[in-house]
């Protein structure tokens, strides 16, 4: 029991850091497929469509203190020029993603990249192909997506929320890139 | 007939022989009708019989053939059915078919149901929701009429506990408030009365959460109570800023101070104030009381005051954030405390309470009657003396008054002119002191039983008047009394001559291009070379 308290305390006395992050992408790249695998570890077969925005927070445990995102999971396509970019006030980062069955995603990275940065100039941001397992439908060439991430100089990571493949690793990135 | 003729012995069992004979044959043929009717009985008895089997073997028939009507109906409601479908597919004739079957299907329901109720409950209870919404959009009014009864209880219900129980808080408020005049006329001053002012505030109004957020990123930056709201609060930050974000964007169309300031859900609302980097939400139940927001408004912008630095360069670590929870408690317990209702009077504390507001009543009353009695007394008091030129004796003889006119010892003020200095003195200013006959009258005093001050004059000395000289530019005045007539005005430097003085008035004379000049100025604006006389001063009677 006393263990425990110690815990606890030690738990508590640990402080907390708070950071908006914004997930940007096209319509049904994966972005809320994403989130749910991160956030409640499992993967929903059946799409959700995101309406606005949807908001998922995840408490990570760092060496010395708890790192808390408030995840923002926006509405991706024609409808993010709608909300604007008042949704973006204040994110740290970003996951910026792209469907790599869909060739006509990837284009739109820089420009979500360039929405992030015209509200903060120092977010950070990370690249995701999403949907790597559907190897036979794949669309996006290793070459094109360096080709299209190379001028944008940052972390790619290619994922998929189905299998649960370096999704934990792209917000872990995130929080390393963060906390730097 | 001839019978022959037998011996005794052997004619006896002739005889009964004979007799039997004559028997059988006399009654051979009731003999015959017993024996029919004997056969008869028994062949009616086998015939009992028979009729009850026959009768079980009737009634086994009527079962029989009842069943078999029954299976013959349903067939015939089977081949009916099959009939009507052949004929809707045939002539495509829904209705007719729908009437048909309508029966059919209400009756192969109402046995589904009879059999298992809880299977047909389970089976129908996805769509009841869809079938009402559909019944209410197509027949409203039949569905208010239906529901009507359920739903009209339980609202009447609900509305009299509501009300009941803001009855029992006015009820309360008033026993309270009873004799609390503060409150009383705070009503009157709002235009409302007392009972009003106690409805309004039995309207029950409590702050249940608070949240500060930093503005932009939604970002939680402290909540009170902090129990059972530390995963969800975070939540929160980030939805109020998403709705008040896309509220700006869809209402505010690019309008500056057009944030979103309220949310209701329920019976619970969100009231919202911004600050420049945060804002705070405050959740309430119930309606809130005048001025909340306005006070609300105030504690957003000092805790903005306070720490602006620290609100504006959040980044998100808590540990840069000053300790805000406190001011929110803070908040919370003064906003509960202008609402905390006030304990009732100890039996003790009321006692005291009517004494003292008793003795406050006496002490009034005592002062009214005081004042009332000072202000009759006044003119007793402060008489307003107009003082007089006291002629000498030898110039004008007439103004000697009689000794008759002596007022009334108790109300006569005392004597105030004894002139002792001569004429000669000033002989130059001597003409001007002759009175003039209009004078007499205006000053002889009325022996009157008024309490009119009348000074008294006693001509029996020549008074003689004292030089001075003016040090300021004034206008005289026709009485030593502000806001007087005035008579004319007299220039600095100006010769004069003190006729009379009265507290710090002197009645002056001086000659001017328009002849000789008289009237009252203030004893500030004349420069006296010698003290004045004390038959000039008219004493200022005292008080009583």
């Amino acid at each position: 029991m006393q263990r425990g308290g110690t815990v606890k305390e030690k738990f508590r006395s640990m402080k907390i850091v708070q950071k908006k992050i914004c997930l940007l992408g096209d319509f049904a790249v994966g972005k809320t497929s994403l989130i749910r695998r991160y956030v409640e570890e499992r993967f929903d077969e059946s799409y959700l469509s995101t309406i606005g925005v949807h908001m998922s927070r995840k408490r990570l445990e760092r060496p010395n203190h708890f790192l808390d995102f408030f995840i923002w999971d926006l509405v991706g396509g024609e409808d993010f020029h709608k909300i604007g970019r008042n949704y973006l006030l204040g994110a740290a980062g970003a996951l910026i993603v792209c469907d790599l069955t869909r060739p006509e995603t990837l284009p739109k990275l820089a420009y979500y990249a360039e929405q992030m940065r015209a509200v903060n100039e120092t977010a950070v941001l990370i690249f995701i192909g999403n949907k790597v397992d559907l190897a036979t439908e794949r669309a996006i060439s290793d070459d094109e997506l360096h080709q299209a991430i190379t001028p944008l100089a940052h972390t790619f990571l290619q994922t998929s929320a189905k299998t649960g493949e370096n999704v934990n690793n792209a917000f872990y990135q995130l929080a390393e890139l963060l906390e730097m | 007939m001839a019978i022959p003729p037998t011996s005794d012995s052997a004619s006896q069992p002739r005889e009964e022989d004979l007799l039997r004979a004559a028997q059988s044959i006399l009654l051979a043929r009731e003999r015959e009708r017993i024996r029919a009717l004997e056969e008869e009985i028994a062949a009616y008895r086998e015939s009992e019989i028979s009729i009850e089997q026959l009768q079980e073997k009737i009634e086994q028939l009527e079962a029989q053939l009842l069943k078999v009507q029954h299976l013959y109906e349903d067939q015939l409601m089977d081949l009916q059915t099959s009939i009507s479908i052949l004929n809707y597919k045939n002539f495509g004739r829904s209705e007719s078919l729908l009437s048909r079957l309508s029966p059919v299907f209400s009756r192969l329901i109402g046995k589904r149901i009879e059999e298992d109720r809880d299977e047909m409950a389970k089976t129908f209870s996805p769509i009841m929701g869809e079938a009402i919404r559909t019944q209410i959009r197509n027949s409203r009014q039949d569905m208010i009429d239906a529901i009507y009864p359920i739903i009209g209880e339980s609202v009447q219900k609900s509305v009299a506990e509501t009300l009941r129980e803001i009855q029992r808080n006015i009820d309360m408020r008033l026993r309270q408030t009873t004799g609390d005049v503060w409150r009383q006329l705070q009503a009157r001053l709002r235009g409302v009365s007392s009972s009003e002012l106690a409805l309004r505030d039995a309207i029950p109004f409590q702050v249940e959460q608070l949240f500060f957020i930093q503005r932009d990123s939604g970002l939680l930056l402290a909540t009170y109570p902090t129990e059972d709201a530390e995963m969800s609060s975070g939540m929160i930050g980030g939805m109020l800023t998403a709705i008040r974000q896309f509220a700006r964007d869809s209402f505010g169309r690019g309008r500056t101070g057009t944030d979103l300031d309220e949310i209701q859900y329920g019976d619970d609302r969100i009231i919202i104030q911004g600050g420049q980097y945060a804002y705070l939400a405050v959740v309430i139940h119930g309606i809130e009381p005048e001025g909340f927001r306005g006070t609300v408004q105030t504690f957003v912008s000092e805790l903005h005051l306070q720490h602006e630095h620290a609100l504006k360069a959040y980044a998100g670590d808590s540990e840069t954030l000053p300790a805000l929870t406190p001011h929110l408690a803070e908040f919370m317990g003064a906003v509960a405390g202008n609402r905390r209702q006030s304990k009732p009077l100890t039996r003790l504390q009321r006692w005291f309470v009517f004494i003292f507001g008793m003795g406050g009543l006496l002490f009034l009353a005592l002062s009214c009657f005081y004042l009332q009695f000072t202000i009759a007394l006044l003119p007793v008091a402060f008489p307003t003396a107009t003082p007089t030129i006291t002629p000498s004796p030898t110039n004008t003889p007439t103004m000697t008054p009689s000794p008759t006119f002596t007022p009334v010892p108790t109300n006569t003020p005392t004597p105030t002119l004894t002139p002792t200095q001569t004429p000669t003195n000033t002989p130059t200013f001597t003409p001007t002191f002759t009175p003039t006959p209009t004078q007499t009258p205006t000053n002889t005093p009325t022996p009157t039983n008024t309490f009119t001050p009348t000074p008294t004059l006693t001509p029996s000395l020549t008074p003689t008047p004292i030089s001075a000289q003016m040090i300021g530019d004034v206008f005289t005045l026709s009485e030593p009394q502000l806001f007087t007539p005035r008579t004319g005005e007299v220039v600095r430097g100006t010769a004069v001559t003190i006729l009379a003085v009265y507290q710090n008035w002197a009645k002056i004379q001086w000659t001017d291009r328009n002849g000789l000049q008289e009237g009252w100025v203030l004893l500030q604006w004349i420069d006296l070379r010698i003290p004045i006389p004390d038959y000039l001063i008219t004493p200022t009677p005292a008080r009583p």
